[in-house]
């Protein structure tokens, strides 16, 4: 250090000292329940429409035009106008179907870009997460005639298909996160107890990797649970999903309003199930993503 | 310039923990006081209710005379470098520097670029002004935090352990930069740390903290050679103090030269005349269980011949050796005394009971280990403690 | 070493080098890269099907006029035909009018998270509440809105409370308070996932920056716009990202919900556009046009994404 001359500090010169009286604490108190109106403001605004939709379903159509009166009118026509129960069962068929091969899929794919690299393996694992950006309007209609023509329109497996391709680039970068931060050492020292590579993924990475797996499942049971388009596109009406099922039925204009609302209660209720049970991973699942 | 004063300060924390119980501690103007404690004694937290990022649960903090327990951070005119910097990661050294200046308010800018230019010049980084904080050095980075606080001029520093981070060398190096720092600026400073060395070398006095509560608050002198109580003396000196369970006898006057005796194992050490009447309180000891205490430093060779050779005999005991370290300098011999060593309550688990003492010897000892060797104790520098309370017994 | 043991050694070590023959890669090398190339293949393999091949359909039949059955060529000259047409800028612009929502869908979750950030008792409750939203379908979202902003609905019923009566309309009837009204749905919906990623880019800050702001002599508010803002510039660009996506892409079932694109054209953005003309016209040419350029938007946004992220921020990380 140099040499120091004695500078001339003047300490405590640049305040103003007149700082706040002793009533400062209760200003504290005040700012903390301000504080909690606003959040209560703002969880109103996020959560009303629930309450209006509950409020609503549970209403005839006259009632709902009075705002005023309960009954189960409203649940009544929804299962007239829809085959709820097995359009429930639609989607819960083709998210497990479609989470299934997304999961395969993509932890095998996660594994070889984070563990295996070979040559070329950046470029190919840089193509499949830009899939992300491909938006599903731009490949709709070709889509749909590649598929038809292979008959796979004419049931599930289309949809299943079409979701699994989506949801693959996602997780696939996920997965290959996850697996980055397991150590190198890991994966060596099962090669040296001679385990192959492939023996080593299923018994050492996937029971790693369980946390990663459960996000993604979560993740993607929310998003295909609550897709319109495909559902609406390539699935036959028969094996329609709840979320276009609903969808078709809000655009005839003959449907009652309280109808629309239980049909949404219905198919929202699953999906909010899985989020209050499940709202850790889904929140981790949104955060991994960036964290490298 | 500032007093300040901690009165009667307790901080507990909303799961019950009391981090600081009743602290008394005042800071004279222009003074460095340090506070110095093993990890999780309270004494950051005492530094930061001082600094006003933690609420005072009872007691009062006073800066200047005025009680400021209410008063926010930012109106108590003081000066924080923090254990790890806290450099904003996008600006660059001079904006660090500059940083509280600018939106502060108040400083003309002619007058930023002053002081920000004259702390960068006293701290030699004039050359890292533009770099960013993640393109320096540790060393750089905690000088930069140190020019941030200066440029404040403020009315205190505090310092939060601000070398733990570097290496040792460049520790010792900034421990000698600052306290020259601190006493051309003048400028009052409360300075925490847990390095026992950190705190004698730098502060004028230092304040010894342990479980929330203040042990002993004197100069580092009076608290190498008067520690008030068994941590204090376990705690100041490296390496520490020796400290056995003991029992205080009547002497008789064949050996002991009739005055009282510590006793523990096979050994007897006659406590010599004045210490006794340095401490009268030893009297109500007399047959009783004590612990003694003595630092590694006052215990020698007996064989080897001191200088200028007419000292008054020192007793000498005989130790088994079982280890003996070399350090070039010095030579550190422990020896076994053969029953139990002082274990303090809150000793680490792994604290065995081994019983041997600690001796530092001139470099030409002989002492070997395996071999028994006769250590003559330096009786006047003789300490005792309590065993019930821990507290020195004094007169 | 005796003769015969070199001989075994060569024995024992078959695949020893012989000279001018390049050096053999290791087993263990060659067995990864099968492996990799292996376990990688299926995810390859189904977003080229899936998604790669449809997209150079989708670049042909651009240039075609194809009604499902029978092909038609065209060639490049759509794509002129593109640009002199004025409903493909009525419709880019609705497209534009709505990436205005962005920036509050942006900003209020930054509030909301700087508020939820206090740590005010009950914040994590609030948190799943705010947060509740992203789990319901766009579709529900939108079965709300549209009776929120319908004429006889619930915004109109709070205005008249207010004393706002005289002005209830319906919102969806007019073109441009159409567009508002799903500009706002669409902020509504974006609360949750923007307000969790900044909550934890704040969570994630080194609490001592703020500490030193505050003894240096900062407002509370200088200290969010210089310290902590500046430090979370990647979470916001990272919610730039999903943002812009989801308003391109998810907005489609918001209005099929609630305007079918009208009125006239006052809210049909591209993707809706594209089903419009396929579905509904028949006109598959047309909707694979604009289809690629939907896809060229988002490939662009996308790499502009890509380039903000990289230059640093100060690191810090």
């Amino acid at each position: 250090m140099a040499t120091i001359p004695a500078p001339q500090y003047q300490p405590g010169g640049t305040t103003p000292r007149n700082p706040p009286s002793a009533s400062s604490r209760v200003r504290r108190t005040m700012h903390r329940w301000v504080l909690f109106i606003l959040m209560v403001v703002v969880a109103v605004v996020m959560l009303y429409p629930f309450w209006y939709i509950i409020d609503n379903a549970f209403r005839s159509a006259g009632q709902f035009d009075r705002q005023s009166g309960h009954s189960l009118s409203g649940w009544n026509q929804l299962f007239a106008n829809l085959p709820v129960a097995s359009e429930l069962l639609n989607s819960t068929l083709v998210c497990v179907a479609a989470i299934a091969i997304i999961l395969v899929v993509s932890t095998t794919a996660g594994f070889a870009f984070a563990k295996l690299r070979y040559r070329g393996s950046g470029m190919v694992f840089l193509l499949v997460v830009s899939a992300l950006m491909v938006p599903l309007q731009s490949i709709l209609f070709p889509e749909f005639v590649n598929l038809s023509n292979v008959s796979l329109t004419s049931s599930y497996a289309g949809a299943v298909l079409v979701y699994a391709a989506l949801g693959t680039p996602f997780a696939t970068f996920l997965m290959a996160t996850y697996y980055r931060g397991i150590s190198d050492e890991l994966i060596e020292a099962a090669v040296m107890d001679g385990l192959g590579y492939e023996r080593t993924f299923l018994q050492i990475a996937i029971p790693l990797s369980l946390p990663a797996i459960a996000t993604i499942t979560v993740l993607q049971f929310i998003q295909i649970w609550d897709d319109l388009l495909v559902g609406l596109f390539f699935l036959p009406t028969n094996q329609r999903t709840i979320t276009a099922g609903l969808a078709t039925l809000s655009t005839g204009r003959t449907t009652s309003v309280p109808a629309l609302m239980a049909g949404s209660l219905i198919s929202a209720i699953p999906a909010i199930v899985v989020y209050l049970i499940f709202q850790r991973h889904l929140i981790k699942g949104l955060t991994l993503g960036m964290g490298k | 310039m500032a007093r300040i004063e901690l009165d009667a300060v307790t901080k507990q924390f909303p799961d019950g923990t009391k981090a600081v119980r009743s602290l008394d501690l005042a800071v004279g103007d222009g003074e460095l006081l340090v506070l110095v404690g093993p990890s999780g004694c309270g004494k950051t937290t005492a530094l930061r209710m001082v600094a006003g990022l933690e609420d005072v649960t009872s007691g009062t903090i006073s800066i200047d005379g005025r009680a400021v327990n209410d008063v926010e951070p930012r109106h108590r005119d003081i000066a924080m470098v923090f254990q790890s910097y806290a450099l904003y990661p996008h600006l660059s050294v001079y904006d660090n520097m500059a940083f509280s200046l600018k939106y502060r308010g108040g400083v003309p800018k002619a007058e930023i670029r002053q002081r920000v230019a004259e702390a960068a010049r006293v701290l030699e980084l004039e050359p890292y002004l533009q770099r960013k904080p993640r393109q320096l050095s540790g060393g750089q980075r905690q000088r930069v935090a140190m020019g941030r606080a200066i440029v404040r001029q403020p009315r205190a520093f505090l310092m939060d352990e601000p070398l733990s981070n570097l290496d040792a060398k460049l520790r010792v190096q900034m421990r000698a930069e600052i306290a020259q720092l601190q006493r051309t600026l003048g400028t009052t400073t409360i300075y925490v740390t847990h390095d026992q060395t950190e705190a004698m070398t730098l502060g004028s006095r230092v304040a010894v903290i342990s479980g929330g509560v203040l042990q002993q608050i004197a100069a580092p002198q009076e608290l190498y050679r008067r520690p008030a109580n068994l941590f204090v003396a376990s705690f100041i000196g490296s390496p520490p103090m020796n400290l056995v369970d003991a029992r205080l006898e009547r002497g008789g006057s064949e050996t002991d030269g009739g005055g009282p005796v510590v006793v523990f194992g096979p050994h007897r050490i006659g406590v010599p005349a004045e210490v006794v009447t340095e401490h009268p309180a030893l009297e109500r000891y007399l047959g009783e269980p004590i612990v003694a205490g003595i630092r590694p430093e006052h215990l020698r060779d007996a064989a080897l011949t001191v200088d200028g050779g007419d000292r008054p005999a020192q007793p000498v005991i005989e130790l088994p050796i079982k280890l003996r370290e070399e350090l070039g300098s010095e030579v550190f011999v422990h020896g076994a005394i053969g029953t139990a060593a002082h274990v303090s309550d809150d000793a680490a688990d792994d604290v065995r009971s081994l019983a041997t003492i600690v001796a530092k010897m001139d470099p030409r000892t002989q002492i070997a280990e395996g071999k028994t060797a006769a250590i003559a104790v330096d009786a006047a520098r003789l300490q005792f403690f309590d065993p019930a309370t821990g507290a020195s017994i004094r007169g | 070493m005796s003769l015969t043991e070199a001989e075994t050694a060569t024995a024992v070590r078959p695949a020893a080098r012989r000279p001018g023959a390049p050096v053999a890669r290791s087993r263990l090398a060659r067995r990864r890269r099968r492996a990799g190339i292996l376990l990688s293949l299926p995810a390859v393999a189904l977003v080229i099907a899936l998604l790669g091949v449809p997209v150079g359909q989708a670049v042909y039949y651009s240039m075609t006029q194809w009604n499902g059955l029978v092909t038609t060529w065209i060639g490049p000259s759509t794509y002129v035909s593109l640009v002199k047409d004025p409903i493909f800028w009525r419709v880019l612009e609705n497209n534009g009018l709505l990436l205005l929502a962005v920036p509050f869908a942006i900003g209020i979750p930054l509030a909301i998270a700087a508020l939820l950030h206090e740590h005010v008792r009950g914040w994590r409750f609030f948190r799943s509440a705010y947060f509740l939203p992203t789990a319901i379908s766009w579709v529900v979202i939108g079965m709300f809105a549209l009776r929120f902003f319908s004429a006889t609905g619930v915004l109109n019923g709070l205005l008249g409370r207010v004393g706002f009566g005289p002005s209830a309309t319906d919102m969806l009837a007019n073109e441009h308070t159409a567009l508002a009204a799903l500009a706002i749905t669409f902020i509504w919906s974006m609360v949750g996932t923007n307000t969790i990623i900044f909550l934890t880019g704040m969570a994630t800050l080194d609490p001592t920056l703020t500490e030193a702001a505050r003894v240096d002599g900062l407002s509370r508010r200088q200290i969010f716009f210089r310290v902590t803002l500046p430090l979370l510039t990647r979470f916001i660009q990272f919610s730039f990202v999903i943002t812009v996506i989801s308003a391109f892409s998810a907005l489609f079932s918001l209005i099929f919900v609630m305007t079918s694109g009208g009125p006239g054209f006052g809210t049909t953005t591209l993707e809706f556009f594209i089903y419009q003309a396929g579905f509904q016209q028949v006109q598959l040419g047309t909707a694979a046009l604009y289809g690629v350029v939907l896809f060229v938007i988002m490939a662009i946004a996308g790499l502009v994404q890509l380039r903000l992220i990289k230059p640093d921020d100060g690191g810090g990380w």
